[in-house]
């Protein structure tokens, strides 16, 4: 049991530390922009619209 | 010279050896004084032992019997030396069988050893009647016990020596109460009522008394297994609970948009492509999300394409982001109907510190349920004033890897939940008063 709760407080600490670097760098898998693969050059990031324009319910 | 004194009487020897009036086998007698009724190991016979003859009270030839702790063995368990005297095969009427070992100690007299399905407990008879609480409660020494087993138990084979008269065939009525690692038995017939308390016993302490081979792991548990979650659930409430808190601050501390930067862009009516630059932005902090936020007020069937571009006036380095703001709306045979969101909300991630210039290449759209013709221009008629109103905000959290961690963190807690709720799911479906619907 000791070692169960053990292993479940090394994971939380492992969690929280992921989450603080995160945070401390500003990230995020699901930020929809970043940095641009070609230095200098204006690009388009992730986030805009695809596909067709237009009202989906109809 | 002194006659010497006359040597005191040796003592009696600890095991007395009977002969089997069956079938002359030689039965052995470890508590003799206390025994009642023998099992012949040999022909399974029952004799009566109580006047210092041997009465054979039931013939029998039965199947040998190879109890799985070879009677006469003496073991450990709770600190106590025991030897095993007797054993019984019970059953519900034959199906459902358990055995029963008698243990033996001159000092701490008679206790049970029981193996159901592999799992082994050790039972002692109470001398006084547990306190009867509800109905489907008992209390002994504050401790409750849930009713778990109701029936007849009926005595199916007999080997060594017993302190009752046992036989085989004899049937009690049975019921047993439970709490986690005990079980509190009840056997009655129409003469007396007898109460036994069995504690659940590590297998491998059974192993290291006795020597017995591993059974494997038993399913379903038994009725009074406690689960082997259900303790660690209540440390890893504390642990996750705690951890989640820890990040509940970290939110409040470093959670939060602040708003720096804020510029109006006019929409041309002929729709074409333009380009704005807001500036400068200085970003502070060593690396941050910045969020970009896009408000189109007179936006209606229409859309906006949005180009963010982040440039650092130092390295000319470029940080990019899309967005689009839609919004639809109408009316047919269900009613007036509407679709979308007049803004525009995207971030980029990992920003580091720096003066940037937020370039924004935007363009204004019109949609027609029918065509693209709009003789009063839409929404992007100039006497509308079509405009976006785009912000520039800086953080450090993102909600999805707060969301992420939470998860992160209670996903084992929530495991163990499962694995705890399908044991004792398990357990309870054994029980005869399961409720309906419960696995049988």
């Amino acid at each position: 049991m000791a070692t169960r709760s053990f292993l479940y407080a090394l994971w939380c600490i492992a969690v929280l530390g992921l989450f603080l670097i995160a945070a401390i760098f500003g990230w995020s898998p699901f930020a929809e922009g970043g940095r641009a693969g070609g230095g200098g050059v204006r690009g388009t990031g992730g986030g805009g619209h695809y596909g067709y324009y237009g009202p989906h319910h109809k | 010279m002194q006659p010497e004194a006359p040597l005191a009487p040796a003592p009696a020897p600890a095991v007395r050896a009977l002969s089997c009036p069956n079938c002359g086998g030689t039965v052995e007698l470890r508590a003799a004084g206390y025994t009642v009724h023998v099992g012949c190991q040999y022909c399974g016979s029952i004799l009566e032992t109580t006047d210092g003859l041997v009465k054979l009270v039931t013939q029998a030839r039965l199947a040998q019997a190879y109890p799985e702790i070879p009677l006469g063995i003496r073991g450990t368990l709770f600190g106590v030396e025991w030897e095993a005297i007797g054993y019984l095969e019970r059953s519900q009427n034959g199906a459902y069988g358990w055995k029963e070992y008698l243990l033996f100690n001159p000092y701490y007299g008679y206790r049970w050893l029981v193996n159901a399905r592999g799992g082994w407990s050790f039972g002692t008879m109470l001398t006084r009647t547990p306190t009867w609480r509800t109905y489907e409660s008992y209390e002994v020494d504050g401790a409750y016990y849930t009713r778990f087993f109701s029936g007849q138990a009926q005595v199916d084979r007999v080997v060594g020596e017993f302190y009752w008269r046992v036989a085989v065939g004899e049937k009690v009525q049975t019921g047993d109460w439970v709490r986690p690692g005990f079980m509190l038995s009840r056997e009655a017939d129409d003469r007396e009522e007898s109460w036994t308390l069995h504690q659940l016993v590590a297998e491998k302490d059974v192993i290291r008394a006795f020597g017995v081979a591993p059974s494997g792991k038993i399913w379903p548990p038994l009725p009074h297994q406690p689960s082997p979650w259900g303790a660690w659930l209540l440390a890893g409430a504390k642990i996750g609970g705690g951890a989640l808190a820890f990040l509940l601050t970290l939110c409040l501390v470093l959670g939060g948009t602040r708003w720096t930067t804020s510029g109006v862009l006019p929409v041309a009516v002929d729709g074409r492509e333009q380009t704005a630059r807001l500036g400068p932005v200085t970003l502070t902090g060593r690396y941050q999300r910045v969020q970009l936020r896009a408000d189109v007020p007179r936006l209606e069937n229409g859309w906006v394409d949005l180009d963010y571009s982040l440039v650092d006036r130092k390295t000319q380095q470029v940080y990019a982001a899309s967005g689009a703001a839609e919004r639809y709306d109408g009316a047919d045979s269900d009613g007036p109907w509407s679709e979308g969101s007049r803004s525009s909300d995207v971030s980029i991630a990992g920003v580091p510190a720096g003066a940037y210039d937020l370039i924004v290449d935007y363009k204004g759209n019109r949609w027609s349920q029918f065509d693209t013709a709009y003789p009063d221009g839409g929404w992007m008629e100039p006497t509308n004033q079509p405009q976006i109103v785009v912000e520039l905000g800086t953080g450090t959290l993102y909600g999805s890897s707060v969301l992420i961690a939470a998860v992160l963190l209670a996903l084992p807690w929530l495991i163990g939940l499962i694995l705890h709720l399908n044991f004792e799911k398990a357990r309870n479906g054994e029980s005869d008063f399961a409720p309906a619907g419960g696995d049988d």
